[in-house]
């Protein structure tokens, strides 16, 4: 029953020892040599300020989302304007590239109106009810 | 573990002679340029000259994937510190090469240059001098060449000249301090 599945088993043992070949060959090659600056952590080589485990602001995280959709769109709008004078049909080559801008300018208004391009998110709102 | 450990006998030259092929086709040179050198260097990289030929055409950014350093333009004295510290973090078997003449020596800056450090041998221990200023990159390729014969030619598991850690005894215990100012004037 269990003889069906020697492929398997090929498979298991070809990845074992295709991973620890190139470990124990490694470890056999290179110098050890560990000394503290060498241990370091790899700073640019500044020295390291603070520890590794530091919280970091969520809001870069939407900050850094909404500047891809305008780093896409200008990668992809180069070739649409450099191919733009010879295209034979310049009309439906304007619009194509209207609408691929509407679609992206839909992106940045559905962030605007989740109220990610505030730094303080739902601020504003929360002062209108106030208010 | 086994460098510089077994005997210098036929056999283990021949492996030898097979792992310094090996090690002398594939550098990976760090992205690494402080000055106008570097120029010509993003030169030998680019496609005109394609440094790839020869192996040794994809700079990493960090020092711990890179086997060379390439010193590309002045060294001055606050950034020797950071420049050994880089050689520091490499991981070994390591290589320099100093390209043009600041790096080799001081270059227009060897007499008054108050804050540039004549020569980056004074702070790692440098393999091939490429001087120029800048090298032609006809010149870091020739540079490159000459390396990879050096590292062709190295003792890997034979017993022969000195290992790599009493090659760099002397820098490994010095401080990470760069020489002085007015020092070479």
């Amino acid at each position: 029953m269990f003889l069906s599945y020697h492929a398997v088993l090929v498979f298991l043992i070809t990845g074992i020892v295709m991973v620890c070949t190139p470990m124990v060959l490694g470890a056999l090659f290179r110098p050890k040599n560990p000394y503290p600056a060498k241990s370091m952590p790899y700073e640019c080589a500044e020295d390291p300020v603070g520890g590794a485990q530091v919280r970091f602001d969520m809001r870069f995280y939407a900050a850094a989302l909404i500047f891809i959709v305008f780093d896409v769109e200008i990668a992809f709008m180069f070739p649409w304007a450099f191919v733009f004078s010879t295209y034979p049909d310049r009309t439906l080559a304007m619009l194509e590239g209207v609408f691929f801008l509407l679609v992206l300018g839909l992106g940045l208004v559905y962030v605007w109106a989740k109220g990610d391009v505030d730094w303080v998110k739902g601020f504003n709102r929360r002062r209108r009810v106030q208010g | 573990m086994l460098n510089n450990s077994l005997p210098d006998v036929a056999p283990v030259k021949a492996v030898d002679g097979l792992v310094g092929w090996g090690r002398g086709s594939s550098i990976w040179p760090m992205t690494f340029g402080i000055a106008c050198c570097a120029i010509e260097m993003m030169a030998v990289y680019a496609a005109t000259f394609d440094l790839d030929r020869f192996g040794a055409g994809v700079p990493r950014a960090t020092p711990r994937q890179s086997d060379l350093i390439i010193v590309p333009g002045t060294v001055n004295a606050k950034m020797a510190v950071r420049v050994r510290r880089l050689y520091d973090q490499m991981a070994e078997p390591r290589y320099v090469i100093a390209m043009g003449a600041c790096v080799c020596g001081g270059g227009p800056y060897v007499k008054w240059g108050y804050n540039t450090v004549k020569g980056v041998h004074k702070v790692i221990p440098v393999d091939i001098f490429v001087p120029g200023c800048p090298p032609r990159p006809e010149a870091l390729m020739d540079g490159i060449l000459k390396l990879k014969e050096k590292i062709s030619r190295e003792a890997v598991f034979a017993r022969r000249g000195k290992t790599a850690r009493e090659m760099e005894g002397r820098y490994a215990q010095a401080p990470a301090a760069a020489p002085g100012r007015g020092a070479g004037a």
